[in-house]
């Protein structure tokens, strides 16, 4: 049952990934305060990319500031001692640098690539913005109205407010709820002082991870990484864990998003658990991907294909951490298909908890995963970003490497029960975004 | 006979509409400690109820926290300089009286009501439970279970996970979506000192209204009370406000309960304005009782009387402070009538928004509110209740008085302005509790035989 | 309009390039390749692009380019386009397609194992695609929603206007580059074959491969697969009409209550990618509004005003001249319009500062290979290089123009580029025209 062809996959993923190679070339420590530290020796360019992250987002956020550390994330740029009031993207534009910040429910993450000869900036700048940031009302009243814009820009976004709409329904304790940008009348109440404290709790040495990809030879960086961060103070982190918080679905939801919009949506999602389910967690990709990846999957021939009823699906579980959801996105022929796509879907579901799913089909569902991780890892600045997100996510940067290897051991039994146990009508929220009902009155 | 009756009634509330306020037998001051003290002298009965309640509850609540207001409500009872451990309902008891406390989203509160000559009890024993509370381990571990298994009850109560499903769906951003009770999983994760902790932050004068109702002497009263609240201290309150930040509905949503049931049930909400915009939350008000309240009402008419789709239904308004939910409670017949159901109360819905209410209707429906007003006042403990919660609620005790004529202006052009603006099929969430397709087992097991380094 | 790269394609010369491993060759045919060779992973992508795109859509048929390119590889005269898929799936190989209006592209990317499979493929796609009716349908439906979806999007609304005011009706630049919802539903595959007859063939294409190759090796492959497609007669490029842009301000206002923003564009007749003050007008528009933070409209229009999230400029860089614009969206149109005018005018006048000019020059050159350090990026700056004639040298050449603008090349293109007292302006959102602080201004009807 396991033939040749597998093994040759086994060894293939082995050879292809390298992440055994990418291993040996990544340096690990944690400075006294709490600070860790990755460097990751790529030299195929002349380039290094520095990221700093921070375990702050929104799910960390109570209500009533939901947001703010989006917020936050738009104040860092602001004012320090190391650059210019609103000076930041110009002095890494004159250094012919790039960088950004992004926000999520689960990290607040920024980074700088610099050519190799000047990359020293960016842990300058990076230390400063760690524990040096300046919050002034006069910069902090016009930022805010800048977000309040932001969040108007979704807010007339259809698929945006679908998507909000549909995660808010879905849970209904779990924080994962909540718009990364927050609501809008929480936005509109944050205070500089609030931000401020948000930024002292958070951007702490003790609560972040510096990966520096690239370029480098790791002896000089570990030298340069304690002249710039050493002297930082770590701070207690405060603990936030919801993991187990959501109550069991108990029955299926839905939710229309009445829009303007010429092309309807349709969001379908189950519950599936989060990362401390070691085989939930990896079944959910496999049978995302039996569902929904790529044109053989069993949704594309029945939906596009077959019946015509969709132009588009798409699978795949959006669990980071915590329990979460499998997602199907759907995009239908007109509104009128949607009830028989839900049939479909109900019926192809049903098929996988009933049915084991052929080794043939699941060999190719996992050699496309490998090779998506393979492709991933094309610069040091993607490898960079997974190191980063995986310590956020997991902790440990080298889940990375054993959530691979799991993905590889799921079978058709593993697939079976997942669908068994997960993929349940009452496990189920629909999200439809549809055109304005024209009700008579 | 009926109609008689209601004739009766009407002309009963207009002559004497005046005698309908309380003001004039009140009494209200605020001491240095910011404590809100409201008398209401009612000698009908030799009896006295105070009320104590705290602007905290639900709503007040962090995630991570939910249900601990009610958790504090439970601790507040254990031990405190004013009563032996565990002894507060006997205590309580051996002087006759009765008391209760009660957390619910905007606040908790508690009454004692005694005989007129021993009532002064209860002033000792509230005062003791706003500053003097004591929290062990050995009261608060044991209290946990009783949470939780009180929270069991209710997530066993098909109705109870409905309605907790139902808010969590119809709200998106304000905390009025999170069970008054909490997330289990906050249940479990309570910790004495974070108890302990939101205890200090709310039961404070400065966040609490005492409301002494019933057969006493104001200027004798004022004593009492003087001796028992003014050594406490007032502190800073924090602020929580969210009265804007639900973003606005642009779709209808539905959710699905489905457990062992024997009788389906069905929640219609829709979007409904909070206090501050008088005119469409007293429109709310008559909407709600036009569809459905009392056997002549419309959905009672067409589900019950003409259809028997449904066995039962009953429509109320169901905001605070904050925007809310008019809701409309169905029981169906059977669970295939639902979607008839639906049909329509969407149809008298739109009705409402299309055709004028005809006087007389709404004059049974003004009626009916203002009787309701009358029976209201009846009883000076359930005065005591309705100021401590509208001071709560409102900031003002007076709003109580003013609802009645606020309600009394609404017009049928109020009605149909209302149900055109805010009954809309986009404004609205739908609950449906459902037999169980199979009944398997609660919970999926979370395997946990790898935890992240 | 291409001599260099007629030139090339004539001689058949060979480039190497020193220190970045980039080739360019020809084979007897036509067919230009250009290899990247890049060892970090064991993957190699591989474009085969046509020098033909949307603006070369025949007339009332557009998204026939973009079709063409997306199904190139759904069925051949070898294969059906299930067995293809079923090849391409099983072995986790990826594929992508695009087009712009200048070019449209099909491409694979695989583990190296199976390289020959891949080039294989798209080889016979290239040669010999069938373009079956149902994928037709299935392609086309799904380019229709997607284009439909589009229409959700308050910027496309504005967008399509901006265009359609600017260049009149007749202009390429006024369809969409996948298709209009208008047209999609007249192609039949039959349009998609004789586009693919005539502009997918070697003296008009050419194939990039970036990945884990030797060059020797890879073209040695390449000449059996591609060596005996023939080649064909040259691509007829019609004449587009220019367009008439009348002096002073136009504006149209578009109002739609349900908005909670408005989404503005504005702007006048730009530039092509082939007049020579292109990179000068680029760096002039950056420091003008390349970012909504670090450029003068970002600080005047959000670091200062808090008026919007996004804010910024720039000119079409395209075969044909494009547009200059600049867009925003915000709650307070009125205010925000007026910075930008300002600070249009400003730049017209007086040009950047020397200091700009230098923070421009260090931004491109720096951060240029900052853009091909990913696989998808060398394939993106390697197309870009090749339709427009700058060459396989274009990677390193570029620093070096940049290197060598001043301040009087960026105000000289701000001079002859930036006209603030022509301009048209479009605003979609929930206020009405005498909201918007337009008085000197001829409004166009809705």
């Amino acid at each position: 049952m396991k033939g040749p062809k597998r093994a040759a996959l086994l060894l293939l993923c082995v050879q292809a990934l390298g992440w055994a190679g990418i291993a040996e070339r990544i340096t690990d420590y944690e400075l006294a305060n709490g600070l860790r530290v990755i460097i990751y020796v790529d030299s195929s360019a002349p380039v290094v990319a520095t990221h700093v992250w921070y375990r702050v987002g929104s799910y960390y956020e109570p209500v009533g500031r939901t947001g703010i550390s989006h917020m936050t994330e738009h104040m860092v740029f602001k004012r320090s001692p190391a650059w210019p009031p609103d000076g930041f993207s110009q002095l890494v534009q004159e250094h012919g640098g790039q960088s950004n910040g992004f926000t999520s429910t689960w990290y607040s993450g920024y980074f700088e690539v610099f050519a190799a000869d000047r990359w020293e900036l960016a842990l300058k700048l990076e230390a400063a913005r760690m524990h040096a940031c300046i919050f002034l009302d006069e910069d902090f009243i016009p930022e805010r109205e800048v977000v309040s814009e932001e969040w108007r820009l979704s807010d007339n976004q259809p698929t945006r407010r679908l998507w909000t709409d549909f995660f808010a329904t879905a849970f209904q304790a779990n924080p994962q709820r909540n718009p990364t940008i927050g609501w809008s009348d929480d936005i509109r109440n944050y205070t500089r002082s609030a931000v401020e404290e948000w930024y002292r709790t958070w951007y702490n040495p003790a609560n972040a991870v510096l990966v520096i990809a690239g370029d480098v030879r790791p002896d000089k960086v570990r030298t340069l990484v304690a002249k710039h961060f050493g002297r930082l103070r770590g701070k207690p982190v405060p603990k936030v864990d919801f993991y187990d918080i959501e109550p069991d679905q108990r029955g299926a939801r839905r939710v229309e998003v009445r829009m303007r919009t010429s092309a309807p949506a349709l969001l379908i999602g189950y519950r599936m658990p989060g990362r401390r389910d070691t085989v939930g967690y990896n079944a959910a990709a496999v049978t995302a991907a039996v569902l929904g990846d790529g044109r053989l999957s069993r949704l594309h021939r029945r939906l596009v294909v077959e019946t015509r009823l969709a132009t588009s699906v798409n699978v795949w579980p959006t669990a980071q951490r915590d329990p979460g959801l499998l997602m199907l996105m759907i995009t239908p022929n007109n509104e009128e298909s949607i009830p028989a796509i839900e049939r479909v879907v109900t019926e192809e579901i049903a098929r996988l908890a009933e049915e084991p799913v052929e080794e043939r089909e699941l060999e190719r569902v996992r050699n496309g995963l490998v090779a998506n991780e393979v492709f991933a890892r094309d610069n040091a600045g993607r490898v960079a970003y997974l190191i980063a997100s995986y310590w956020a996510l997991t902790d440990d940067w080298r889940e990375f490497d054993r959530e691979l290897e799991r993905t590889r051991r799921i079978g058709t039994d593993e697939v079976m029960a997942f669908a068994r146990d997960w993929l349940r009508p009452e496990f189920q929220t629909v999200g439809a975004l549809l055109p304005p009902q024209t009700e008579a009155r | 006979m009926k109609r008689a009756f209601f004739l009766l009634l009407c002309s009963l509330l207009f002559a004497h509409g005046a005698s309908l306020s309380i003001e004039s037998r009140i009494t209200d001051y605020e001491l240095a400690n910011g404590l809100r003290v409201v008398i209401y002298v009612d000698s009908s009965a030799p009896v006295v109820a105070t009320h104590v309640w705290y602007r905290v509850g639900g709503y007040h609540e962090p995630i991570g926290k939910t249900g601990i207001s009610h958790m504090t409500e439970h601790m507040s009872f254990k031990q405190s300089p004013a009563w032996e451990p565990d002894d507060f309902h006997g205590l309580i008891r051996r002087h006759g009286g009765r008391s209760s406390g009660f957390t619910s989203t905007w606040y908790t509160g508690y009454f004692a009501v005694f005989a007129a000559d021993r009532w002064e009890l209860a002033l000792e024993l509230e005062a003791a439970r706003m500053h003097g509370c004591v929290f062990t381990n050995e009261d608060f571990l044991p209290e946990k279970e009783v949470v939780t298994e009180e929270w069991r009850l209710r997530d066993n109560r098909a109705t109870s996970r409905l309605w907790t499903d139902f808010d969590a769906a119809a709200f998106q951003a304000n905390p009025q979506r999170n069970p008054v009770i909490g997330w289990p999983d906050d249940i479990r994760n309570y910790t004495r000192s974070a108890v302990e902790e939101w205890y200090r932050t709310w039961y404070n004068p400065a966040n609490a209204i005492l409301v002494i109702a019933g057969d006493v002497r104001p200027d004798k009263v004022k004593p009492l009370v003087a001796r028992h609240f003014d050594r406490l201290k007032g502190r800073p309150v924090p602020v929580a406000d969210f009265y804007d930040i639900e973003p606005d509905q642009r779709g209808e949503r539905r959710v699905e309960v489905r457990m062992r049931t024997t009788a389906p049930s069905l929640l219609v909400g829709y979007r409904m304005p909070g206090r501050r915009d008088t005119t469409d939350y007293h429109a709310a008000a008559v909407a709600a009782a036009v569809l459905g309240q009392g056997r002549l009402s419309r959905l009672h008419r067409r589900l019950v009387v003409e259809t028997g789709l449904a066995t039962s239904v009953s429509s109320w308004p169901r905001a605070q402070s904050d925007p809310g939910l008019l809701v409309i409670s169905v029981t169906p017949a059977d669970a295939e009538s639902i979607p008839a159901i639906e049909q329509l109360i969407a149809d008298e819905v739109a009705r409402l928004g299309r055709e004028p209410v005809a006087e007389r209707e709404l004059e049974r429906v003004r009626n009916a509110l203002a009787a309701d007003a009358v029976f209201d006042r009846d009883d000076a403990h359930r005065v005591g209740r309705l100021i401590a919660m509208y001071w709560t609620t409102t900031g003002d005790w007076r709003e109580y008085d003013r609802e009645l004529e606020r309600t009394r202006g609404i017009g049928a052009n109020e009605v149909m302005a209302f149900a055109r603006n805010w009954l809309r099929p986009e404004f609205r969430t739908i609950g449906t509790l459902l037999p169980a397709r199979d009944l398997l087992p609660r919970t999926v097991e979370r395997s946990k035989d790898e935890t992240d380094g | 309009m291409k001599p260099l790269l007629t030139l090339l394609a004539a001689c058949g010369i060979l480039f190497a390039v020193p220190s970045l491993p980039v080739y360019r060759d020809s084979l007897e045919n036509g067919l230009v390749v250009l290899t990247y060779e890049d060892h970090s992973v064991p993957a190699v992508s591989m474009r085969l692009v046509s020098r033909s795109g949307a603006t070369l859509d025949p007339g009332g048929r557009s998204g026939t380019a973009n079709l063409t390119a997306r199904l190139l590889l759904d069925g051949t005269a070898f294969r059906s386009a299930e067995e293809i898929t079923e090849t391409i799936e099983f072995l986790g190989i990826r594929r992508n397609a695009g087009s712009g209006y200048d070019f449209s592209y099909s491409e694979l990317m695989t583990l190296s194992e199976y390289l020959d499979t891949a080039l294989t493929l798209l080889a016979e796609a290239a040669r010999s695609a069938s373009f079956p009716e149902s994928e037709f349908e299935r392609e086309r439906a799904l380019t229709l929603t997607r284009a439909r979806r589009d229409w959700d999007r308050p910027n496309t609304v504005v967008e399509a206007d901006f265009d359609r005011l600017l260049f009149g009706d007749q202009h390429p630049y006024t369809r969409d580059e996948c298709g209009d919802t208008a047209d999609l539903p007249g192609l039949t595959p039959d349009d998609v074959r004789s586009f693919h007859a005539a502009h997918w063939h070697p003296g008009n294409c050419f194939l990039i491969i970036v990945g884990a190759v030797e060059r020797e090796d890879l073209l040695g492959r390449v000449r059996s697969l591609f060596g005996d497609w023939p080649a064909s007669a040259r691509v007829e490029r019609p004449t587009v009409p220019g367009f008439d842009f009348p002096p002073g301000i136009r504006a149209r206002a578009i109002t739609r209550p349900e908005m909670s923003q408005s989404y503005v564009i504005m702007g006048h007749p730009g530039l092509s990618v082939f007049d020579t003050d292109l990179q000068a007008a680029r760096l002039m528009s950056f420091v003008l509004g390349g970012s909504a933070i670090a450029s003068r409209l970002g600080e005047s229009v959000r670091v200062e005003g808090g008026l919007a999230y996004d804010v910024r400029c720039w000119f079409d860089r395209l075969a044909l001249p494009g547009a200059f614009r600049a867009t925003v969206q915000t709650a307070d149109p009125a205010e925000a319009i007026r910075r930008i005018r300002y600070e249009i005018r400003r730049m017209h006048e007086s040009g950047p500062t020397e200091r700009e000019t230098e923070t421009a020059r260090n931004y491109f050159t720096g951060s240029f290979p900052l853009g091909y350090s990913s696989t998808s990026g060398k394939l993106r700056e390697l197309t870009f290089a090749e339709a427009y004639g700058f060459g396989p040298g274009w990677l390193e050449e570029f620093p070096r123009v940049i290197g060598e603008l001043t301040r009087e090349d960026l105000a000289a293109a701000a001079r002859t580029r930036l006209c603030p007292d022509d301009m048209l302006i479009v605003v979609v959102g929930p206020l009405t025209r005498d909201r918007l602080g337009l008085d000197d201004t001829a409004w166009l009807e809705e």
